[in-house]
């Protein structure tokens, strides 16, 4: 990291992934100096960690840890997030990249939104919920989660549904269904008529275009029966008599001319007189409808329905004159400013047979004409109708009503006529079809007598007489020509193919008319994107088809009504209609129904926003794209998918968990019952060459231990089983927790991996397992969980493949040796899961030291691109009479629904010391917070009470917001009138307001009170000391030189190295001895690190930033010098041991031993029996030593491999408790056994027949033997030995305890160093400034410590980047002339903030007395329960607390 | 077990005839041995056992063992393994070696093949005869067909 750089970097990182990883990486960069780019595909920030219940070893709410650093993210401000996108392309190199994201469209502006969730209430479409893993509902405008950042909603949209693309009207079809299948009929007319002002007619006589895109009929060959539902809602409205509309007020000079009241003419007018034109309508017929009502019989069409949407567009205001031709269209332009020709008629052209004038030959349009008006007479004799089109059917079943036999003569076939086409309806009428036939002559002298007609596609053939008394031919229809007028103003619309067309074009026109009027831009219909239509494929219908029945149309006899006029098809019934609308597959998702638009108040919906693609400059990137679960299904033995309780074990945490599915109500999903029995299946997806997850996924053993724990705390008498093969509990305290889960829980722990589940004959299921000593059983469960392991996610695949990464075992990201945050490429970091599975600790680990690589890399240009925010000078308000403002907020109806909150703001204006009192939708708003602003300079207001919701939530963003017009931010004081009133007192609105004015008065006595409060400013000093000289040590001190900052390392020993001096390959046959050099060469080039040997701490002091330090020193008095910060990296070592023979008996060695001996060539197999028997856990798991070291079943696994591999007749055996080949390194177990080696299982305790136990080795006339008990085979195996080899573990080492005390930092029962928290601070400590890395923390791997050492560094790295730091103002304070000394404070601070000074209290007066370090203390309060009153706490004084409850006793 | 009836070539010997590749990477899960039907029906045999009698060189005692004949080649130890060792292919190696070592003569081999030929016939016969009274309201024991198949055992003369 410290090589010439020539070119300048970019101060910016790009962090792909918003998980843990993610948000660590890049709350480490932002903190540091570094502008951050956090890129997440879903809505929110949060990732897996955020669908998690508990975590273990701790039992934290999974959430409530997670939260603040997810809040702390979304406010960071230099955090941009940039949600809902993806990184399409990184070009460029390490130190300048160019990312190019794709942004999806939110289609929620995040600066409007609220998070109200009125938008979700009124939206119809219902989809399975990510976050609930598919076992709740959420709606398509949605939040995943409640704590969601940004707390912002956005709309889940596949893209336009079929059905809409292909509505020429661009109906929201999908939409009016979704509101139909609630029931919502009015709102969904509505919606339908939005676009479409004739729904009623198209619902009849619609050709109906949507309904042969549908995807339904991909699934079960039944499109949505859409027609009908529109027809159904048009019928619904009629039947209610749908109300006249409210005419719009004439708003335009400009008058309007329309030539033509058909459909498209009619839909112009309505369009136009919304816009609030004086729109005139010119119709020539006696009746307007045009086609609709003189192209259509009426069987077809009801004349109600036509008439009746008529009736509603002139009552808009539109003037329809019938009768009325307009011959002269320039005259009328001339007094209209516009003027619209939608008046052509189709004319039916001569179709050229012969006979063609006869009398009795008449063309299809021109004869139902006639049959409209009422001027047709009842028909008798023979009638051939004949032509492709449209009408001829029409004409034929109008012929049959009217009486006569009728022959339909068409040159279709079956398969080419258009769908609508109901033939079979025709020929049930009685109306005998021929198909494929043209007609080519009419016979008849004067009249006609017969016809001839042809087969279409042979005109060659013999012809084929029919008697006709009547023919109506029906020619293909070709539109009028327009008058040829070129005035402005002059617009017309092309006679267009049916009704809907018709609309389309009405829009279109008035569109162009209200253009050319005003010149504005409009949009009455969304545009369809042809690339935005939500095309499903089968698969997927397949999976979202839901469990509706298909309604066929109903329909009356045809005999019954073949002779009348009346209708012939019947409409759906109002339960029809809905389970019907219900089988919609919600192929957008979105219905686009706007429903949201309507009702949001911040009109933050947009649905016209675009998907887009932005550009970014960053120096690194840092990949936290995680992993996902494995898919359940693919094991079908195991019943996943096929019976409802077997669930995975992420859903079993949702089932869990207070915010998921049941509420926490661990309930099974079949019957909604409690369970009694669970069986927690492992390695399900993991360690499974067969499914091709050979891996281990590292975490399911804890998981499952953690689930059963917490299953049993939910369902008291529960009786969970965990079936396993190894239990890797591996980690710091893992074991611990695993057998308090045996021992005190009662979890039940079955050796067995289970073969399959099955179901019973009595519905139970059965879980197929055979016990290590090979009895094979089939035992019933209530609920089965699969523990499902981890593989890359879709997300890590598919950026390996864009950036050209080289990738590993299964797929995750491949690291570089010792580099476990390196990928392949230079400048491209990792974090987390992406590289291969494993725990919380670790992920946050690993997301920390890609940060601190990345801010290596970027050193140069810290702070360069990096913004800090200012504030305007601060109000002095000390000895200013108070002026209070008090703001009530009605959190949309959240408080305002059930607290008055215009009571409680009239209320609070007369309490004493109020200036002003106000209200606000939401006070959290954007334009809220101005509003305030303005507000607090206008009223000259110098305390601030808001009434609204939770400080925990939303104190500090008021808090900035006062600062930001001079006001010191501890002069706000929040009244939480939503959870402690409307949320809990939902039902008593009375009793809420009185108690919401209750609590703003008990606000306000405080604020008064309220001084401002200062934060200490401390200065820091921009070194670091580093304390070891190991690998961890060395490599930390090496990361930080390359972060700019000089570093002091201490090593105990002559030598730099460690451990590491004694280690040689690792089990991955990386190099350590090389790896040692390098780092050793690089130290000693590096003129930025101090090293000194021989040398240990003797004294430390001071605080974050600020601590000078002593060295022992033999020869002279002890080196001091001032840093920032402290790196504890002082490692740990080999424990020793006397067991197994060790010590007397030169064949039995030490793991590390043996290793030595390999490499130096010291290691002989020795003549008779070649054989190694390696004994695991030697003194390790023991009541003695409750922790496993972690590495020692790698270490033995590395060391058997050399042997087979190297005297591959030597057998080795390797006698275990569990085999901990924990994540990737499960390929080198797989590997031992592949070469030969045999593993024997023992157990700590002999089982219930005193068989096993622990293996013994004896000496047996000099020969080594070691006995062990195989459950397997159940014999006692002797096996002689060459060599014993021991896995003695790790144990600390013995001068931790005084380091610990010298630094004031604790350490766990097994004295390792104790981390902050297990889970999101595992390289600090409590106390602020000091880390820990390495073997001192607690057992691990190389690049494990590695890995730690660069976090380390990062976090360090968020202090010394620092100017200065920023103590709170919420601090304690000790009246030190009333102050007993007793020590109390001392010993209670967790913060090691107070000690006992001998101090001047008074002139001359020197006494022992508590002081409080102001740097330190962070203000939790524990010291004011001092025995002499003398500490108090600032912001909340005893003065204050006085002030409310007196305020709360004078209601 | 006793050191001198380990024959510690024996695991490398079967590894190395076809199909027993996989078999030393058994990691003893018992997958194979919970699938089993065999197993099911006799629980004294045991694929998991058999592999790992196997790997700790028992010749013998493997080779020697009548449970070598029960099993029915299924294959579904193979289905379940995770570790993709193919017991079904692993064994019919070790009746190869066990006829091979004089363990069994050839004639027995020949013999229980002929017995899962009729085990198989005699199966058809039975789902027949099951299909066959699928519409009975209550069907009678399958008397017809075990007549049959006693007739079949005594053609076979087994």
């Amino acid at each position: 990291m410290n090589d010439e750089r020539s070119t300048p970097v970019t101060g910016a990182v790009l962090v792909v992934g918003g998980g843990i990883a993610g948000i660590q990486s890049a709350l480490d960069l932002a903190e540091s100096g570094y502008r951050v780019h956090l890129v997440e595909s879903s809505p929110a920030i949060g990732g897996v960690m955020a669908q998690h219940d508990k975590t273990f070893p701790t039992n934290d709410c999974s959430m409530c840890i997670l939260s603040p650093k997810v809040v702390e993210c979304a406010r960071h401000i230099n955090i941009e997030l940039h949600t809902l996108a993806e990184v399409e392309a990184i070009s460029g190199e390490a130190g300048s990249f160019t990312v190019t994201l794709r942004n999806k469209a939110r289609l929620v502006d995040p600066a409007r939104c609220i998070s109200c969730g009125a938008c979700s209430k009124v939206c119809p479409v219902e989809v399975p919920s990510e976050y609930d893993e598919r076992q709740s509902m959420r709606k398509a405008i949605y939040r995943p989660y409640p704590q969601a950042v940004p707390n912002t909603f956005a709309i889940d949209k596949r893209g336009t549904a079929p059905c809409k693309a292909a509505c020429p009207a661009g109906t929201s079809v999908q939409g009016f269904i979704a509101l139909i299948a609630q029931g919502r009929l009015a709102q969904a007319l509505e919606l339908a008529r939005r676009s479409n002002p004739f729904t009623g007619v198209c619902g009849y006589i619609c050709d109906h275009p949507c309904e042969s895109v549908c995807s339904r009929q991909l699934y079960d060959g039944q499109p949505l029966a859409i027609a009908p539902l529109e027809r159904y809602l048009s019928d619904w409205a009629v039947e209610r008599g749908d109300p006249s509309l409210k005419a719009p007020p004439v708003t335009r000079s400009q008058r309007v001319a329309i030539a033509g009241g058909g459909a498209a003419g009619l839909t112009a007018a309505a369009d136009l007189a919304r816009l609030g034109y004086a729109v005139e309508v010119y119709e020539r017929e006696p009746e307007a409808g045009g086609m609709m009502r003189y192209g259509v019989p009426a069987f077809r069409l009801p004349r109600e329905v036509l008439d009746n949407e008529i009736r509603r567009i002139s009552s808009l205001g539109v003037t329809i004159t019938t009768n009325a031709p307009v011959d002269d269209a320039a005259a009328l332009l001339a007094d209209h400013q516009a003027l619209l020709w939608a008046s052509d008629v189709p004319t039916e052209p001569r179709s050229e047979v012969s006979g063609e004038d006869l009398p009795g030959v008449h063309t299809a349009l021109a004869w139902l004409r006639a049959l409209n008006s009422g001027q047709q007479e009842p028909l008798a004799g023979a009638v051939v109708v004949a032509g492709r089109g449209a009408a001829a059917l029409d004409a034929a079943r109008a012929v049959r009503r009217l009486g006569a036999e009728v022959t339909l003569v068409l040159p279709h076939s079956l398969a080419a006529l258009p769908p609508w086409w109901k033939l079979e309806q025709a020929t049930a009428e009685g109306i005998q079809v021929i198909l494929e036939h043209t007609l080519v002559a009419i016979q008849g002298e004067s009249a006609v007598t017969g016809v001839c007609i042809k087969p279409s596609a042979e005109p060659g053939a013999a012809s084929l007489e029919l008697p006709a008394s009547t023919v109506i031919l029906a020619p293909d229809p070709i539109a009028t020509a327009a008058p040829q007028l070129h005035d402005a103003g002059f617009f017309a619309v092309a006679s267009a193919g049916n009704v809907v067309d018709a609309v389309a074009a009405g829009h279109h026109a008035a569109e162009r008319i209200h253009a050319y009027l005003n010149g504005e831009e409009i949009q009455l219909v969304p545009r369809i994107d042809p690339d935005f239509i939500a095309l499903l494929d089968r698969s997927l219908i397949a999976e979202e088809a839901a469990q509706g029945r298909h309604h066929h149309r109903a329909r009356t006899e045809p005999d019954e009504h073949a002779a009348t006029m009346a209708l012939v098809e019947l409409g759906l019934a109002a339960e029809e209609a809905c389970s019907e609308a219900q089988r919609c597959l919600n192929c957008g998702i979105c219905a686009e129904c706007y429903r949201c638009v309507d009702v949001c108040k911040s009109k933050a919906v947009d649905h016209s926003l675009q998907p887009n693609t932005t550009e970014l400059q960053v120096g690194a990137v840092i990949l936290t794209t995680g992993s996902q679960v494995f898919d359940a299904r693919t094991k079908h033995e195991l019943g996943y998918g096929r019976y409802p309780d077997v669930i995975t074990s992420i859903e079993f945490e949702r089932l869990l968990s207070s915010s998921g599915p049941c509420g926490g109500h661990l309930v099974r999903p079949s019957d909604g019952k409690q369970p009694r029995r669970i069986a927690f299946l492992q390695c399900v997806g993991s360690r499974d060459a067969q499914c091709g997850n050979a891996h281990c996924s590292s975490v399911c053993c804890m998981s499952a231990i953690k689930e059963a724990v917490i299953a049993q705390e939910h369902a008291k008498g529960a009786e969970t089983s965990i079936f396993f093969m190894e239990m890797r509990a591996f980690g710091k305290d893992f074991d611990k927790y695993y057998e308090r889960a045996r021992d005190e829980y009662g979890v039940r722990f079955l050796r067995s991996r289970s073969a399959k589940v099955e179901r019973n004959a009595v519905g139970e299921l059965e879980v197929v397992y055979a016990t290590e000593e090979d009895r094979l059983v089939r035992e019933s469960f209530d609920m089965v969980v699969l523990s499902v392991g981890l593989e890359p996610s879709q997300g890590t695949r598919d950026l390996v493949a864009k950036l050209g990464l080289r990738s590993g075992e299964s797929g995750f990201i491949k690291v570089g040796p010792f580099a476990p945050q390196r990928t392949s490429r230079a400048g491209v970091f990792v974090g987390g899961t992406a590289s291969g599975p494993k725990d919380i600790p670790e992920t946050v680990v690993q997301a920390s030291a890609a940060a601190a690589e990345a801010g290596a890399l970027l050193a140069s240009a810290r702070g360069s691109l990096a913004t800090t925010k200012t504030f305007a000078p601060e109000t002095n308000v000390v000895g200013v009479a108070p002026r209070v403002g008090v703001f009530v907020c009605h959190c949309g109806v959240n408080i305002a629904a059930t607290v008055d909150v215009e009571a409680v703001r009239e209320y609070a204006r007369g309490l004493p010391f109020v200036a002003y009192a106000g209200r606000s939708l939401f006070a959290c708003s954007q334009d809220a917070q101005e509003s305030l602003k303005d507000l607090v300079i206008k009223h000259r207001l110098n305390r601030i009470v808001v009434a609204s919701c939770s400080p925990r939530t939303h104190e500090a963003l008021f808090q900035e917001t006062i600062r930001e017009v001079g006001l010191n931010p501890y002069l706000i004081e929040i009244a939480n009138i939503r959870n402690q009133c409307s949320w809990v007192h939902a039902d008593l609105p009375a009793e809420a307001t009185n108690k919401a004015k209750d609590l703003v008065r008990v606000a306000v006595s405080r604020v008064v009170d309220a001084r401002p409060l200062y934060g200490q400013t401390l200065p820091v000093t921009r070194s670091a000391l580093v304390l070891g000289g190991g690998l961890t040590g060395m490599s930390a001190a090496l990361l930080m030189s390359a972060q700019g900052y000089p570093v002091h390392l201490v090593e105990q020993e002559a030598v730099l190295g460690g451990n590491a001096r004694e280690l040689l390959k690792t089990l991955e046959g990386n190099d350590v001895p090389s790896l040692l050099a390098d780092l050793e060469r690089r130290i000693a080039k590096d003129a930025n690190i101090q090293v000194h040997l021989n040398r240990r701490l003797a004294r430390v002091e001071g605080f974050v930033g600020n601590f000078r330090s002593t060295l022992e020193d033999p020869q002279a008095c002890g080196e001091v010098f001032e840093h920032g910060v402290i790196i504890v990296a002082t490692g740990a070592q080999e424990r020793r041991t006397r067991s197994y023979l060790y010590g007397q008996h030169a064949g039995v060695l030490t793991q590390r031993e043996l290793e030595t001996q390999l490499t130096d060539g010291r290691f002989a197999l020795g003549d008779g029996y070649s054989r190694v028997v390696m004994i695991q856990c030697v003194e390790s798991r023991t009541r003695e030593h409750p922790y496993c070291s972690r590495v020692c079943c790698s270490q033995a696994l590395k060391n058997a491999i050399t042997l087979k591999r190297r005297y591959p007749d030597c057998e080795v055996v390797i006698v275990y408790r569990d085999i901990r080949s924990y994540g990737l390194r499960e390929r080198y177990y797989a590997e031992a056994r592949r070469l030969g080696v045999l593993f024997v299982h023992y157990e700590l305790e002999p089982d219930a027949e005193g068989r096993g136990g622990l293996p013994a080795v004896n000496d047996v006339n000099g020969q080594l033997v070691v006995s062990v008990y195989d459950p397997v085979s159940q014999q006692l195996l002797e096996l002689p030995a060459a060599h014993v080899v021991l896995s003695v573990g790790i144990a600390p080492r013995p001068e931790a305890g005084r380091l610990a005390s010298m630094l004031k930092v604790p350490l766990n029962a097994e004295e390792f160093f104790l981390e902050a928290h297990m889970k999101l601070r595992p390289v600090e400590f409590a106390t602020e400034g000091i880390y820990v890395a390495g073997l001192g923390h607690g057992p691990k791997f190389i690049d494990e410590s590695l890995s730690q050492a660069a976090a380390a560094v990062s976090r360090a790295c968020t202090v010394l980047s620092k100017d200065e730091l920023h103590a709170s103002g919420v601090i304690a304070h000790v009246n030190q002339a009333s102050c007993v000394a007793c020590g109390d404070c001392v010993a209670i601070c967790p913060y090691g903030a107070i000690s006992i000074v001998n101090k001047e209290v008074g002139r001359r007066v020197f006494k022992d007395c508590a002081e409080v370090n102001t740097a330190l203390c962070k203000g939790c309060g524990a010291c004011t329960s001092c025995r002499s009153g003398c500490i108090t706490l600032d912001g909340l004084d005893d003065q204050q607390i006085m002030a409310q409850i007196t305020a709360l006793a004078a209601s | 077990m006793s050191e001198q009836a380990s024959d510690p070539n024996f695991k490398y010997e079967v590894a190395a005839q076809p199909g027993g590749e996989n078999l030393q990477v058994c990691f003893s899960c018992g997958t194979c041995t919970a699938g089993c039907p065999v197993t099911e029906a006799d629980e004294r045999y045991s694929p998991r056992r058999i592999i790992r009698k196997i790997l700790l060189g028992q010749r013998r005692e493997v080779l020697s063992d009548p449970l070598l004949w029960y099993c029915e080649t299924c294959y579904a130890c193979s289905v379940y393994c995770p570790q993709n060792v193919k017991f079904g292919d692993v064994m019919r190696a070790l009746r190869a070696m066990a006829v091979a070592e004089g363990y069994f003569s050839p004639e027995l081999m020949q013999r229980i093949r002929e017995v899962d030929r009729l085990a198989h016939a005699m199966r058809l016969k039975l789902v027949q005869e099951a299909i066959d009274r699928a519409e009975d309201p209550a069907p009678a024991p399958l008397e017809r067909a075990a007549a049959e198949i006693e007739q079949m055992i005594k053609d076979k003369a087994l």
